[in-house]
């Protein structure tokens, strides 16, 4: 007698990888991990946007906080995934862009560098590609603190907040170390070598960042439960002298590491396996599209599928993921309804790369 | 008309009645119809209301031998934001950024107001290109009246007015209790659209011709001497305005005599 001989199948690579792989059994986590009813907030990578829909046909509550008001509804959406998530954030990429993000909720981080100007306009350098911009200081002052304040209130409002992690790679202020989104210049602003700088950030970069973000936010919210999921989305373009295959292999055993250790720090914060879902050997060749790098929608089904079979949720077939083209989902046709310098992106990692171009 | 004497013709939305113009023709036909101008400087063209695509048509065609002064539309902020939105909304103005914002409301940004407004610009960005690509005698985009800022006023008023008093019957709402939107609001929600119609002049080489500042309160509403209904000012704001586009169509008939050197 050893110890593997009372392990379960799914211990061994042969019984549920070689054959019989079942997306749901990958991930160790409790059940229910969500309860039904409860109200989700997420973030993350261009990957959490897939979720949301999911989620919300799935009866569970998506916190929205920083909604279109009533009257302005029949106007064109915002751009890339901004008025998808909890509170208009758009996507976040990093672990410590979300920390930065929660520190301004919280009175606690001024980024020196936190408008661009433009010709009659005032960017926001952390959610640069905003449609509707403001276009005076005071008022992009005034809709700053709005938004900020309505990312406190989803914060306080939900039970669960869902975090993908995207990146390790991004771009910061040399003045405050303030992490933007994309890389100045790309989709607004002007690059400045003095002013923003690379940065690559390790696995103790993130783990202290999380960890940070997970006490921070129970300042706000003692009992929300969070979980953290790693993005299979390979990186669109990297900065490091690697080869972008070795510098997304790199970036995503940074996050996956880095999960596991601060899952392992925390109370009540889970990871959720979609990365491996999707980018394990086991996964059929049609999870990524013909650019091997956008997640198919077989996938995306798939990885929802396991999560939702991780929750309590309704037992009708309308509940459970539907093929996705009937599902709300950026795509290029939608993409090229929205302003026109802008109209090929499907986010701001993305628009680093079509601007390159 | 002679060349010496250029008449300006005066075209375009409801406001033109505070000059003493019927608000459609009866016959719903687009004519020309003389201004009770001692002067005889202008004409106006009236015609079916709502205004439709044959008015406009004829509005261009005049270009080649009259001055254009054209009142664009100008009750967008009346026609769907006099009732208060559910939750009020408020913006700040970016040419006016001191005005206040009105508490417990929800920001949104101008460029969304924008937006939404753009839609109702459309007809008059093409008439006045239309106008700047062919020989004209001058195009001049004239402001409309601000909102007034007297909420007793605007309540004793809804009810005799049809489009207000469909718009309470629909909302199931009484003129005495329904919830206006604070004449802040509305007047920069005014002072937005005449921005528009100026940006639109501007674009195609066309001037704006704001409302005389006389007939504005220094808060920028309409002055009560000038008030007619909710929307409309009176025949005072009419004679004012007149003075005021005398000039302008000085302004053009000097042009028009240096073209014709």
């Amino acid at each position: 007698m050893h110890p593997y001989k009372t392990l379960p199948d799914r211990s061994f690579w042969s019984r549920s990888v070689s054959k019989g792989f079942k997306a749901g059994d990958v991930g160790t986590l409790p059940y229910p991990l969500l309860k039904a009813g409860q109200k989700v907030m997420s973030a993350g990578s261009c990957f959490a946007v897939n979720l949301v829909p999911y989620l919300e046909r799935s009866g569970f509550t998506y916190v929205r906080t920083n909604g279109r008001h009533p009257d302005f509804r029949n106007i064109g959406p915002e751009n890339f995934s901004y008025d998808i998530f909890s509170a208009a954030y758009g996507n976040i990429y990093t672990a410590r862009h979300l920390l930065q993000l929660t520190r301004r909720c919280l009175g606690k981080f001024s980024p020196q560098e936190d408008r661009w100007h433009g010709d009659g306009i005032v960017i926001d350098p952390f959610r640069p590609g905003l449609r509707y911009f403001a276009r005076t200081d005071r008022e992009f002052e005034l809709l700053t603190k709005q938004y900020l304040d309505s990312v406190v209130a989803a914060f306080q409002f939900c039970d669960v907040f869902i975090f993908t992690l995207g990146l390790t790679e991004a771009w910061r202020s040399t003045l405050d170390g303030a992490v933007y989104p994309a890389c100045p210049g790309t989709i607004a602003g002007v690059f400045d070598g003095a002013r923003h700088e690379f940065v690559n950030f390790t696995v103790a970069d993130v783990v202290d960042d999380l960890n940070s973000f997970v006490g921070e936010v129970r300042g706000v919210n003692p009992n929300i439960r969070i979980i953290l999921t790693v993005s299979p989305v390979p990186l669109v373009a990297t900065t490091t002298s690697d080869h972008v295959l070795a510098a997304t292999v790199y970036s995503k055993a940074v996050l996956r590491v880095a999960a596991e250790q601060v899952i392992s720090d925390n109370e009540e914060v889970f990871y959720f396996p979609a990365y491996e879902i999707v980018a394990g050997p086991q996964a059929p060749k049609n999870c990524f599209e013909a650019d091997l790098r956008s997640v198919s929608s077989e996938a995306i089904k798939t990885v929802l599928s396991a999560f939702l079979d991780k929750c309590e949720v309704g037992s009708s077939e309308t509940s459970r993921p539907q093929n996705q083209a009937t599902l709300p989902r950026i795509t290029p046709h939608e993409l090229a309804a929205l302003s026109a310098r802008i109209s090929a992106m499907e986010c701001e990692e993305a628009g680093q790369d079509f601007l390159s171009q | 008309m002679t060349e010496a004497k250029l008449a300006g013709v005066l075209a375009g939305s409801s406001h033109l009645v505070s000059f003493g113009v019927p608000l459609k023709s009866e016959n719903d036909q687009t004519t020309l119809m003389p201004l009770n101008d001692a002067e005889e400087d202008f004409l106006c063209l009236n015609g079916p209301f709502p205004r439709g695509e044959s008015y406009w048509a004829e509005t261009e065609r005049l270009a080649s031998d009259y001055t254009l002064f054209i009142w664009w539309r100008g009750n967008q902020h009346i026609a769907d934001y006099m009732f208060a939105s559910d939750p009020p909304f408020d913006f700040v103005l970016s040419d006016q950024i001191g005005l206040p914002i009105m508490k417990d409301s929800v920001i949104v940004p101008e460029q969304m107001l924008r937006e939404k407004f753009a839609p109702t610009f459309d007809r008059l960005e093409t008439l006045v290109k239309n106008v700047a690509q062919r020989a004209h005698r001058g195009v001049f985009v004239c402001g409309t009246p601000p909102p007034k800022g007297d909420t007793a006023f605007i309540r004793a008023t809804l009810a005799k007015e049809p489009y207000f008093v469909e718009r309470l019957a629909t909302l199931g709402r009484s003129a005495e209790t329904v919830p206006l939107t604070a004449p802040e609001t509305l007047y920069k929600l005014w002072r937005l659209i005449q921005n528009m119609s100026r940006d639109v002049a501007h674009r195609h080489g066309a001037k704006f011709i704001p409302i005389p500042a006389e007939s504005q309160t220094p808060e920028g509403f309409l002055r009560k001497e000038f008030w007619f209904d909710i929307t409309h000012a009176n025949a005072n704001l009419g004679r004012l305005f007149l003075r005021c586009l005398r000039e302008h169509l000085q302004e053009a008939r000097n042009a028009s005599v240096q073209n014709f050197a």
